[in-house]
């Protein structure tokens, strides 16, 4: 497992995609309130530059017994590919609807450092 | 050899209009007047709008006239050419070039008309033979008119669906406008029937193809799929099955080929533009294969002499199509698919579902339990409207405008300052 | 570079690709004093910017491109993003430009639109050609003007740098095969260029023809996906009018409509063909053999289907598709397909033909480029 520090916590402000390099590899951290979460910057679908798209929060709907519902998570970032705009979460990588999954990193801090586990998600 | 089948589209019309009219009130009948009473047949306010394409060779099998009676106009010879002692053992009446009438610029007629057309295929054609169901014809111009005419004859038993064609309003079929329509028609467990050519006549301001009017039928009714896709995607985006959930529709007219292309590209597409129509929570193709069934007239016939192999390679590449065709002739029509042909060109083990089992499922037979309208977790609903407040065609707020950078300023290229780069593809 | 593996390592001819003027000054100082006045001639209100008013399907936040691929000041398209991004990305031979669209000749006016289009076409030859070897271009016509759109093709037509004839107005509403732009096919023919259509042919900014059958969707989504339908119906007017047999050299280069719908819809046209041949003199073949003779389709938007092989199989069951496709990035549009994803999502066979012998059977190039192997 390699641990990568990309820096001070105070680096990263609150809601804003930051752009790292760990091994050669880009990857986009984002602080959410008290999480941080790591993606690699790679789209699952064609390659786009991952985290260069719209941070979001996201959007789901469901049927309740008055119809559709749709709700808005606050807690629940996205990010939105900046080519064909397809939505994934920070939180774990998945696309909004199955099959498409990106690359997430576990991150711990310590010392006031934000530290990323490359290995696994 | 073929089981017993269901025919889900046959082509009926009337020899004479004061059949239809005959059946209306004494001022409309005054109104429109009697043909005939003046030279040259003349004396009636027609109410069949105008075919401003006609097959050079006949829109009708030959063999379906009689010299007094035009195709598909006498219920005997309906009777003996579509059953005869075939394995055909149901037929759904679909009407003829009178499912356009209710897109005629006057919207009263064709709301009497529409009525009295429902009455005539009752008292006429389903009396003339049990073997035969109808549909309401529903003018769509005024939705709650439509609506309180599906649920006037739509309560006959033997009304198994409801008419849309004409497009009354010239909007994509998935508008709110309509709804009031699909509403009554999921009340009363009709599926609609969506037929083509309803964007093909003057009346209506859509057009029947993107880029232009061909110059000739032979284009036009090759692309006579356009307006469908058009329509079914309509009501898949625009959240009428959100809204509707125990609504079926089937679709008429325009085989089944297309349905790959479209939803090969639907799907991705709504990946990508999802929050635009947040209310569509899957994929589009899901709510395809849940409430639309599709007709296999005309069946696709690819020139190659493998054509038939190459038509359900295609549909196998989209998948489990033998679930969503049912076996229509669409007799009398120039292109009257048989019974015969159609089980050469399907795999045998489609053929049960295809030529009886879908259709079975589909329409609301008689003899077929009753679906109440209802949302998933709300067991039999009684009212439709209480299944309102639906949140198709609201925009939640999803909080991303306290996201920074939540505004930026670009100067356009005469110098302004806009927010935003001017769109295009 | 991207960062995929691709199954095709050779070079690759893209056919579409989009660039744009960084401020539309660029275009205003090409344009004759007359029509420079005109523009500039503003009391209050906003200078005109020449863009069409066409149908109102805002895309979100208002970027239809790539979102890395907005330059830092938001103008326009950036040559040297394009470089960097896509030309130096990936193994380009060429890439062949299409405009922003192209649709600033859709001017009610079409005496302005004639103007713009001549500004259009010298401001592509003199900025853009001279700034990559890679690059080539397609010029853009007034049709409204037939006989103007023909004195065009002559005009610029010549040039080494220029492919193609970009059809992006339908002037007259009418399906394209209508003989009243015959004028515009026979210069084309004349010059060896084939005649593009970009999606739909300016259906979408004109209201003369519309851009969907059936009537006018409500949502982006709905209109994007069925953006090839007026393109079926071109071609199937092609074949009707007998443009083919008019102009039996003429091609015809299939931009942005996708790939899935076309085993149907040449299915169907091959199905009338007895009737289309009644109707018009000019059916002399099966309208499936005129367009694998005369046609050539770009792969973008690529369908995706859940699996790979499903696309395949359509494409099979139609057959021969790997001699009509000519791969296209779309780049720096949103909707861009990278080169590498595609060439992973068509059989190994295929991909020489996609990614460069198609396009150089249908692009004009000059004679040195089209003798090099
Ligand atoms: S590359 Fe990310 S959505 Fe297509």
């Amino acid at each position: 497992m390699t641990v990568v520090d990309v820096g001070p916590v105070d680096d990263f402000p609150d809601r804003t995609m930051k752009l790292v390099e760990a091994n050669g590899v880009e990857i986009g951290v984002c602080r959410w309130g008290s999480e941080i979460f790591a993606l690699r910057s790679q789209c699952p679908h064609q390659a786009a530059p991952l985290c260069h798209g719209f941070l979001q929060t996201a959007l789901s709907s469901r049927f309740t017994p008055d119809g559709v519902e749709v709700d808005a998570h606050a807690e629940e970032p996205v990010i939105l590919c900046p080519w064909h705009r397809w939505e994934f979460s920070l939180r774990s990588g998945t696309s909004f609807w199955p099959g498409y999954r990106a690359r997430t990193y576990p991150v711990d801090v310590a010392g006031g450092r934000v530290l990323i586990q490359l290995r696994r998600a | 050899m073929v089981g017993p089948v269901i025919d889900a589209c046959v082509h009926h019309h009337w020899n004479s209009q004061l059949e239809v009219t005959d059946r209306m009130s004494e001022g409309w009948r005054e109104h429109l007047g009697v043909p005939g009473s003046l030279p040259g047949g003349a004396g009636a306010m027609p109410i069949l709008p105008a075919a401003p394409y006609r097959h050079p060779s006949g829109d009708y099998l030959a063999s379906a006239e009689r010299d007094d009676h035009p195709a598909g106009t006498d219920p005997a010879l309906t009777v003996s050419q579509v059953f005869g002692d075939g394995p055909v053992r149901r037929a759904i009446l679909s009407h003829d070039r009178g499912m356009f009438i209710p897109s005629v610029p006057n919207t009263y007629r064709a709301s009497a008309v529409a009525a009295a057309m429902n009455d005539w295929t009752t008292e006429r054609w389903l009396e003339a033979d049990d073997r035969f169901f109808g549909l309401v014809v529903v003018p769509n111009q005024t939705s709650d008119d439509g609506a309180a005419e599906i649920r006037r004859a739509g309560a006959r038993e033997r009304m198994v669906g409801v008419l849309m064609a004409a497009n009354g309003l010239g909007k994509p079929f998935g508008h709110p406008a309509y709804h009031p329509i699909y509403a009554a028609a999921a009340e009363l467990d009709l599926p609609v029937v969506l037929h083509a050519g309803g964007d093909v006549g003057a009346d209506t301001l859509t057009h029947p193809t993107a880029g232009g009017l061909p110059a000739t039928f032979g284009e036009i009714s090759a692309l006579a799929y356009s307006p469908m896709m058009t329509h079914v995607q309509s009501l898949i985006v625009q959240g009428v099955f959100e809204k509707y959930p125990s609504l079926r529709v089937f679709v008429s007219g325009v085989g089944a080929a297309w349905i790959p292309g479209l939803f090969f590209r639907l799907d991705v597409n709504w990946r990508g533009l999802r929050r635009e129509v947040p209310w569509v929570r899957r994929p589009p193709s899901e709510y395809f294969r849940e409430h639309v069934r599709v007709a296999t007239w005309p069946f696709d016939r690819p020139a190659e002499s493998d054509g038939a192999e190459r038509v359900v390679r295609a549909l196998d590449a989209f998948g489990g199509t033998e679930d969503l065709l049912c076996f229509a002739s669409g007799y009398p029509h120039w292109n009257t698919d048989t019974v015969a042909d159609i089980a050469d060109r399907l795999p045998d083990s489609w053929h049960r579902k295809v030529f009886h089992d879908n259709a079975r499922d589909w329409f609301r037979w008689p003899d077929r339990e009753r679906v109440r309208p209802s949302a998933p977790g709300s067991e039999g609903v009684e009212d439709v409207e209480a299944v309102g407040g639906v949140e198709v065609g609201a925009m939640p707020v999803t909080g991303e405008r306290d996201i920074p950078p939540a505004q930026r300023f670009y100067p356009t290229e005469d110098g302004r300052e806009i927010e935003w780069v001017p769109a295009a593809d | 570079m991207s960062t995929l593996r691709s199954a095709y390592q050779g070079p690759i001819i893209d056919i579409d690709v989009h660039q744009r003027w960084r401020t539309v000054d660029e275009l205003i100082d090409r344009l004759p004093q007359r029509w420079r006045d005109y523009v500039l001639a503003r009391g209050g209100g906003p200078r005109a910017a020449l863009m069409p008013a066409g149908l109102s399907y805002p895309f979100q936040r208002g970027v239809n491109k790539r979102l890395e691929a907005v330059p830092e000041d938001g103008l326009g398209t950036d040559f040297e993003l394009m470089r960097s991004q896509h030309l130096d990305a990936y193994p380009i031979e060429l890439v062949n430009l299409s405009f922003d669209i192209g649709h600033e000749v859709t001017q009610r006016n079409p005496v302005f639109s004639a103007a713009i289009a001549r500004a259009m076409n010298d401001w592509v030859i003199e900025t853009w050609l001279p700034r990559d070897t890679r690059i080539r271009t397609t010029i853009v016509v007034p049709s409204e003007l037939p006989d103007e759109a023909a004195r065009e093709i002559h005009r610029v037509g010549a040039h080494p740098g220029v492919t193609a004839v970009l059809f992006s107005w339908n002037a007259f509403g009418k399906p394209l095969g209508h003989p009243v732009y015959d004028p515009i096919y026979r210069a084309a023919e004349e010059l060896a260029l084939p005649i593009a259509i970009h999606g739909a042919a300016g259906e979408t900014e004109g209201n003369m023809a519309h851009a969907v059958a059936g009537g006018i969707p409500n949502s982006r989504l709905e209109w994007h996906t069925l953006l090839q339908q007026p393109t079926l119906t071109h071609v199937a007017s092609f074949v009707a009018h007998g443009t083919f047999e008019k102009f039996p050299r003429l091609k015809v280069l299939l931009l942005e409509t996708g790939l899935a719908w076309v085993p149907n819809f040449l299915w169907r046209l091959d199905a009338h063909y007895r009737i289309l041949r009644a109707e018009s003199d000019w059916v002399r073949r099966l309208p499936s053999e005129y367009f694998r003779q005369h046609c050539k389709l770009s792969t973008q938007p690529f369908e995706l289907t859940p699996r790979k092989s499903q696309l395949i199989e359509l494409f099979e069951a139609f057959g021969g598709m790997d001699d009509l496709l000519c791969f296209s990035s779309d780049y720096p549009h949103w909707d861009a397909d990278n080169p590498f994803f595609v060439a992973n999502r068509l059989p190994r066979d295929w991909l020489p033909k996609v990614f460069r012998e198609n396009a150089r059977q249908m692009l004009r190039l000059t004679e040195t480029e089209a003798a090099a192997v």
